[in-house]
């Protein structure tokens, strides 16, 4: 089966496909094991090792156009995934140009599902939450959407300058444009250690989807029996670096550092979103 | 001109786009009329280029795309009749933001044009920060890409929302009985035809009788071209509300005429609604923007009730008595 990473630059696709392969191969992904390594993993060895430093992976390795390609056990069930890693930043200058990349229309048609990755953080900033103005009416004041589209002063108008949920809802529609049969979509949102950490209690990965990504949330829901589809919180370094882990983190493995928060705020293992494109695509 | 409108013409090659055809495999009701009712449309001239496959959404839509949307799926053929800067492009805008904010009762189901939304929402955002605002997709002459596409789902209904905005001139030159309404394709076909009275003409002593002057000799021309047709449904929306309702003189005199043009209206067709919309009004502005109602309107089945009507203002007892009389005719 194969499954596509669909996210532009830096949402995450390589670091969970880094956590995911750590999680399999020590055993840390519930029912789900390795049966064979088909293909080249030195990328996703050179990232837990990254990981395990504490260090985030470098945009010379996200940007590789690695893959994952195992055979993968699940009971009596054996399924070959395979996993490519595209660059995030062929996905953007594809919806930046408008036209489709030869490769990832290929795949459209023969993919079993799909990865959507968005940043948690980028789609709904955290810290300094800038709301834009006060919608008269129907919504409630405390309501108000945040402002999530880039503003470059001067510059003339240009699909770079769309949102991210608004990328998402194009590259989706552009999609199913192209393919006359549903696709099972697991939606990524990574970073959500940001949101445990800012938001308590946290919300479940729906409810904040609806909540910070409405026109996305939407889209998905008005087009369900062509996109079927989950919603998953996803932090595959286990938290930020950058800031520092948090002192009962810092002596365990990546393995067990990442973690998954189910639709409705279960915590899952790093193989919930595959297990739940197996089971859509049965 | 920016590369990704470069292929805009590219992705109408091929016959119906495979969202439509999706559309019509998932059992989409039919369409409410039939697929030529545009045969006075040119085709789209689009060439092949095969070595690129265009993405969906670029461009607005002209009217022999709409024309195969509607053909695999129901909707709504939406045509602002207003002055230039009326208030048009706006409530085009705001219908589309509006679905970003939480809580919406019908959902966002997708867009043809959503890079066309997108750039008038840019458009709108920097304009309210204080920047100096890119042009509104301009109405080129002879290019009949004017149509915006909307899609909204309530539950497992589905409603496209075509929109389109007749030009200044043209309204000008349909007011001036230069041109007949039946020559406009557009018109002739439109579901749901909508009056725009311009709240910023109203503020103007020297140009609100032009204003209404405007919206008469257009039901005019709509009575003596026999529309609205039968299925299809009309209203008068004042825009820009907000302008209206801060202002004691405007809305004096815009209160003291009101109901009149409204039983003008309503004498075309009863069942007109009547919209006072502040799409574009600032955070502070009190009152509901009426863009929720003039949704409702436009996805709502023919002789379906929509939202009620937006609720009359509440004068305090110390306003001005002039203010708070019940309308009356003036001669």
């Amino acid at each position: 089966m194969k499954f596509m990473l669909l996210g532009e630059q830096a949402t995450g696709k390589s670091s969970l496909l880094v956590a995911l392969y750590g999680a399999l191969v020590n055993r840390r992904a519930g029912d789900l094991r390795i049966v064979r390594t088909v293909d080249d993993v030195e990328f996703l060895s050179r990232g837990l090792l990254a990981f395990g430093r504490q260090e985030s992976l470098r945009r010379t390795e996200v940007d590789s156009n690695a893959a994952l390609l195992i055979e993968l056990a699940r009971g009596e069930q054996v399924v070959t995934v395979d996993i490519p890693d595209r660059s995030g930043e062929l996905l953007k200058h594809m919806l930046d140009t408008r036209v489709w990349d030869p490769d990832l229309l290929a795949q459209i048609s023969l993919a079993s599902g799909a990865l959507l990755f968005l940043r948690a953080d980028e789609l709904a900033p955290l810290e300094e939450v800038e709301m834009q103005a006060e919608p008269n009416g129907n919504a409630p004041t405390d309501e108000a959407e945040p402002i999530t589209q880039p503003h470059v002063p001067g510059a003339e108008w240009s699909p770079a300058l769309m949102p991210a949920d608004s990328r998402a809802v194009d590259l989706l529609q552009s999609m199913l444009g192209q393919r006359s049969h549903p696709l099972p979509l697991a939606i990524i949102i990574s970073a959500w250690d940001r949101v445990k950490a800012l938001i308590s209690p946290p919300p479940s990965p729906s409810e904040w989807l609806a909540d910070n990504v409405t026109l996305l949330d939407q889209y998905l829901t008005s087009n369900g029996e062509r996109l079927p589809h989950a919603i998953f919180g996803v932090s595959a370094q286990g938290g930020d670096f950058s800031a520092g882990l948090p002192g009962d983190m810092l002596g365990e493995d990546p393995w067990d550092r990442s973690f998954v928060v189910g639709p409705h705020g279960e915590r899952d293992t790093l193989a919930s979103p595959i297990l739940w494109l197996l089971d859509a695509t049965t | 001109m920016p590369r990704y409108s470069e292929t805009r013409d590219e992705r109408l090659q091929g016959g119906p786009p495979p969202q439509v055809q999706a559309d019509a495999q998932q059992g989409a009701a039919p369409p409410q009329v039939e697929a030529n009712a545009w045969q006075d449309a040119a085709p789209s001239q689009a060439e092949a280029d095969e070595a690129v496959t265009p993405l969906l959404g670029s461009e607005l839509l002209n009217p022999a795309d709409a024309s195969r949307l509607l053909s695999g799926s129901p909707g709504r053929v939406v045509v602002w009749l207003g002055e230039r800067d009326s208030g048009k492009t706006t409530l085009t805008a705001r219908l589309y933001e509006r679905q970003r904010l939480p809580g919406q009762d019908v959902g966002f189901a997708g867009s043809w044009t959503l890079l066309a939304f997108e750039a008038l929402a840019y458009g709108r955002r920097l304009a309210a920060s204080g920047a100096q605002s890119p042009a509104d997709h301009p109405t080129r002459e002879g290019d009949e890409r004017q149509i915006y596409h909307l899609a909204l789902a309530d539950g497992a209904d589905r409603m496209n929302l075509l929109i389109a905005d007749l030009p200044g001139e043209q309204f000008r030159a349909l007011a001036d009985n230069q041109l007949p309404l039946s020559s406009i394709p557009l018109v002739r076909r439109a579901d749901k035809l909508v009056l725009i009275v311009d709240g910023g003409c109203l503020r103007d002593p020297a140009r609100r009788a032009s204003a209404l002057t405007r919206t008469r000799q257009l039901l005019e021309r709509l009575a003596s071209d026999s529309l609205p047709h039968p299925g299809s449904e009309l209203a008068l929306v004042v825009t820009k509300w907000d302008l209206v309702a801060e202002d004691p003189d405007t809305l004096a005199y815009w209160l003291a005429r009101e109901h009149q043009l409204a039983d003008d209206v309503r004498e075309l067709q009863a069942s007109a609604e009547h919209v006072r919309v502040a799409a574009g009004a600032p955070a502070s502005f009190p009152q509901d923007d009426g863009v929720g109602a003039l949704r409702s309107w436009l996805v709502a089945t023919p002789g379906a009730v929509s939202d009620p009507p937006v609720d009359p203002v509440d004068w305090p007892d110390d306003a001005p008595e002039r203010m708070r009389m019940p309308w009356r005719r003036t001669t």
